[in-house]
């Protein structure tokens, strides 16, 4: 039977056990998935549980050195892999669990089962590169999922709206013809990539689409880059599946940045990209957010607009801030 | 035999930990000996540590901007080389490659271990990290020894 949203999750089986003082900490999954009941979604969704992700499918995306590096390291009794970054003797297992969570959105959109995958897992994913640990991010969920499609010939839209660049996304995939990567993010800011010069490698020009915003935007302007720089782009790729990288740290509450975005900008957000896609071919993948509040409303907000539902907390927000990059990407990429 | 053109700067990768306050020390001399501006980087990630706290570095940025001019980078004043300070977003291991690449340094300094790094070498040193990608030459400054 079809249910309109699919959401993998393991909250009771996370071990990806971090620091008291870290930002990236379990609870997160708990005040994601909250968001759920508050809009009034329970009857919706249907929870479950993700598979672990194989070092073979984790290896897609990275080299097989690395993975096997990082379950030597969880092994190990873990610990610090930068300054950023920590894995904990569970995090092997959580880490895989959050990239099969992806790998099962895909299979149950293709199986029929679902109209809108959410996979709700973390780590999060989008810094990750092929062969280091970095921001948070010990395997890219994301990439690991695109890249076994882009694998079976299929063409693949990756949106990442999470307040960061997705560096890890983008280098994996910066020379791949059939994997699009696009990135709305604050600049300057962490991890200092996404440059709106970046547009892919000589093997796939005009495959990557950096949109850098300054700290103060808010919905009016991301609404426009999404209707004029973001849906042509896509819609002249014409992709078989859209990911949404859906980092919530825009919002205008979260700790680690700037944008001043609200729950439901991300839900014009949500089905303004919807539209650009197949139907059931639409894979929302948890990337950062850092503020529980705002990331249940922001989850919430985003689940109930992609299946025609209205859940909105908060006001959208207007500030006129940012529009020049808008302009600029235009003009770059030849845009009416 | 004089050089055939300008020489690159040193660029040295600072934290405050005490091996890259030891890799400042090596830069110093030489860039004095090369006659090489030194540019001294701190790459700043997602979280910082202010005061012995782990903090957002989005809302500390000044506060580790002071650390970095005023401690961190203090040996630099009236070391007799001209230098430049930069606090750089990013991860260290991307930020140096990356400056490594646009500004072709004669020298690429860093410790062997900064603060918050695995002793995991492969998996989390900067050190091993640039060894594999960047292009220019790159010294690393061992971790200090504590036995005479």
């Amino acid at each position: 039977m079809t249910v309109p949203i699919a959401v993998f999750a393991s909250v009771e089986l996370d071990q990806h056990a971090t620091p008291s003082w870290h930002p990236e900490r379990p609870g997160r999954l708990d005040a994601s998935l909250s968001g759920v009941p508050a809009a009034g979604l329970m009857d919706a969704v249907s929870f479950r549980e993700p598979r672990l992700a194989s070092p073979a499918e984790l290896a897609l995306a990275h080299a097989a050195s690395y993975v096997a590096g990082i379950e030597r390291f969880c092994g190990s009794g873990g610990g610090d892999l930068d300054p950023d970054t920590y894995a904990a003797p569970g995090s092997w297992a959580t880490a895989r669990r959050a990239a099969g969570a992806v790998l099962d959105a895909v299979d149950a959109l293709r199986a029929g089962d679902c109209d809108i995958a959410f996979a709700a897992g973390r780590p999060p994913g989008h810094h990750a590169v092929a062969d280091q640990a970095m921001g948070f991010c010990l395997f890219n969920n994301v990439a690991v999922a695109a890249a076994r499609l882009a694998g079976e010939g299929e063409r693949v839209a990756i949106v990442d709206w999470d307040v960061h660049h997705g560096n890890g996304t983008q280098d994996i995939f910066y020379d791949v013809a059939g994997v699009l990567y696009v990135s709305l993010h604050e600049s300057p800011l962490y991890p200092g990539t996404g440059l709106a010069s970046e547009t892919g490698g000589p093997n796939a020009p005009r495959s990557n689409l950096n949109l850098p915003f300054p700290a103060g935007t808010r919905g009016d302007v991301y609404r426009q880059a999404i209707d004029e720089v973001v849906a042509p782009v896509v819609e002249a790729f014409a992709p078989d599946w859209l990911f949404i990288s859906a980092g919530f740290d825009g919002h205008r509450d979260d700790p680690l940045a700037g944008l001043e975005l609200t729950s439901s900008d991300y839900a014009d957000l949500a089905v303004r990209l919807q539209s650009l896609a197949p139907a059931r071919r639409t894979v929302v993948a948890l990337e950062g957010g850092y503020d529980f509040d705002a990331l249940a409303a922001s989850t919430g907000a985003t689940l109930a607009a992609l299946i025609g539902e209205s859940y909105r907390p908060e006001a959208p927000s207007v500030g006129d801030v940012g529009r020049p990059t808008i302009a600029a990407a235009k003009q770059r990429w030849e845009l009416r | 035999m004089s050089p055939a053109g300008p020489v690159g700067p040193v660029v040295v990768g600072v934290d405050g930990s005490p091996d890259a306050a030891r890799a400042l020390d090596v830069a110093i001399t030489l860039a004095r000996s090369t006659d090489a501006e030194l540019v001294a980087i701190h790459a700043l990630g997602l979280l910082t540590v202010v005061d012995g706290e782990h903090v957002p570095a989005f809302e500390h940025r000044d506060d580790v901007e002071r650390l970095l001019r005023e401690e961190w980078c203090a040996g630099l004043v009236g070391a007799g080389v001209a230098y430049r300070v930069e606090l750089v977003d990013g991860n260290p291991t991307e930020v140096l490659t990356h400056l490594a690449d646009a500004a072709h340094p004669s020298f690429l300094v860093v410790g062997a271990r900064g603060i918050g790094e695995s002793a995991d070498r492969e998996l989390g040193s900067t050190s091993y990290h640039v060894t594999r990608h960047a292009t220019c030459p790159i010294v690393i400054v061992p971790v200090a020894r504590s036995d005479p």
